[in-house]
């Protein structure tokens, strides 16, 4: 694998993961969120 | 002063920018291309499809129950009439790049299209991609941010800050405080890039502009320093006074000025031939603009993918750049309307109106090129700072309407130097609607020195790299406080 190449998948491999915890917080339940 | 360490960490970050570029303006450029290069290849998939999902999201919103939702409390009303909601609305996303780039942008996709297919149809596609750009994409990223604003301010009742719905959602926790606290400086330091970018692109039109008009060919640097300095000069007595309104009459006659030149334009050039355009470009872009939005160019050869990432990629995240600082302006002036009546008058009006602007400057341009045979395409690339002023000396009374550009491009500056130095210091201050007066300064004066780096730069290609390194981190938060709107609008009851 390539400088490049590896890069590139850090790179995605990030946002893959901020996907996942934007999905996760769409569907947490909030038990003690500070909601008004 | 500096007890908040948010305000000493964004100037600290966004000085360390001034004084590297200030130091070795070429280093900086250089650094910031590669950068943006490496992150626009990886990331190019991601920003389109955030682009292409906040749209939709605004469309759905709009003809969801939920666009009956006030932005405000139930019986707020709207403080401003529609009319001039929709004027200062378009100022506050626009200004200076429109009269920049009117003509320029889409003779610079001709170019690159037109080794591809026929001239016509690269006129055409020229003027679809540059409508794209500018159109609705554009504003609905900054109809959500702005959204998310508005909601959490007025209806719930938080601070206007980038960080309020994720505390607002989420609660007072360590990773959200975190967060929060990164989202701010993050926004602090896109608006700040962000206005440099746009001072040293006024200063770039005014300098052509005023070279055109006494006759001064490539008078370098110096002259762009002496307009520099009556700028800086110009801006910084409305920071140390309250001229709230004397602004917004300011930004008007910009906005005025620039209504006058494009009605000018249209009457004096090619009429039959620019509105012909016009109508063919509002079907192009109505009939493909939701699939272009998802378009990456995967398979085409370097030279599409550079020009895609140099032009498409560059304005999609420059429009993040600016979405906090005109998100919080757009959200300050819709309050009391329904999410319906905002999403609609934020994302279309401008949008018929980026339609009727591009259509007429591109056209005359057009028109020079293809029926005229006129060497506008060398201005693009010898100055392209001077091609709007090229298209103006072929036109009647071309003495006066390049005094209107000037004008109104610095009409423009000014009132974006004014409004961001006050929405950055409210950020830096924790959302105090009315932030002390040496705070607002000290902005005015890195934003200054944050042009005065773009402008040594000497590139408009330069200022579109540091800009993007600048907002690229400020898609991920936009994504994020979107959820916060949608994790909030399921309580509501509608």
């Amino acid at each position: 694998m390539s400088l490049e190449n590896f890069i590139d998948t850090l790179l995605n491999l990030w946002v893959f993961v901020f996907i996942g915890i934007l999905i996760w917080l769409y569907f947490k339940k909030e038990s003690d969120g500070d909601k008004s | 002063m500096f007890k908040s360490p948010l305000l000493l960490i964004a100037l600290i970050l966004t000085g360390l920018v001034a004084i590297w570029g200030i130091i070795d303006p070429a280093g900086l450029a250089r650094f910031s291309s590669t950068l943006t290069g490496v992150l626009f290849t990886s990331r190019a998939w991601f920003i389109m499809l955030s682009v292409s999902l906040l749209l939709i999201l605004c469309i759905c919103l709009a003809i969801s129950p939920y666009g009956k939702i006030k932005l405000g409390k139930d019986d707020d009303e709207p403080e401003f009439s529609t009319v001039s909601w929709l004027t200062m609305l378009f100022a506050a996303g626009m200004g200076v790049g429109l009269l920049f780039w009117g003509t320029a942008e889409p003779l610079s996709h001709f170019k690159v299209i037109r080794d591809y297919t026929d001239n016509f149809h690269a006129a055409e596609h020229a003027l679809f991609i540059t409508n794209f750009h500018w159109g609705l994409h554009a504003w609905a990223i900054y109809a959500v941010t702005g959204l998310v604003m508005a909601y959490f301010s007025f209806r719930k009742g938080y601070p206007t800050l980038v960080s309020s719905p994720i505390k607002a959602v989420f609660g007072q926790r360590t990773w959200t405080r975190s967060v929060g606290w990164l989202s701010d400086l993050l926004a602090i330091y896109a608006i700040a890039i962000g206005i440099g970018g746009s001072i040293a692109m006024g200063v770039f039109q005014i300098q052509s502009g005023v070279e055109s008009l006494f006759g001064l060919p490539n008078s370098g640097l110096w002259l762009a320093a002496v307009i520099f300095a009556v700028l800086c000069l110009s801006y910084i007595l409305p920071l140390m006074v309250d001229l709230s309104k004397g602004m917004a009459k300011l930004s008007n006659t910009a906005m005025a000025i620039a209504g006058g030149l494009l009605i000018f334009v249209l009457l004096t050039g090619p009429t039959y031939y620019i509105m012909s355009a016009i109508t063919g470009s509002i079907g192009d872009y109505f009939a493909s603009v939701v699939p272009h939005g998802f378009k990456t160019y995967t398979f085409f050869d370097e030279k599409v993918t550079t020009w895609f990432q140099s032009w498409t990629l560059t304005f999609m995240v420059w429009w993040f750049a600016w979405a906090p600082f005109v998100g919080v302006f757009i959200a300050r002036i819709s309050k009391g309307r329904t999410i319906r009546e905002y999403i609609i008058g934020v994302i279309l009006v401008p949008t018929f109106f980026s339609i009727f602007w591009f259509g007429v400057f591109s056209s005359v341009g057009f028109y020079g090129v293809l029926e005229l045979d006129a060497p506008i395409l060398e201005v693009l690339k010898t100055n392209i700072n001077d091609t709007t002023f090229f298209v103006l000396r072929h036109l009647p009374l071309s003495t006066l309407s390049i005094i209107a550009t000037v004008l109104a491009a610095f009409l423009f500056v000014v009132t974006s130097v004014v409004s961001a130095s006050f929405v950055l210091s409210m950020f830096a201050v924790g959302g105090d609607a009315n932030p002390p007066t040496k705070i607002k300064l000290i902005w005015g004066v890195i934003l200054g020195a944050l042009g005065l780096v773009m402008i040594l730069s000497n590139s408009i290609d330069a200022v579109k790299s540091i800009i993007g390194l600048a907002a690229l981190p400020f898609v991920f938060i936009v994504l994020l406080i979107t959820i916060c709107l949608l994790k909030a609008l399921k309580s509501e009851v509608v």
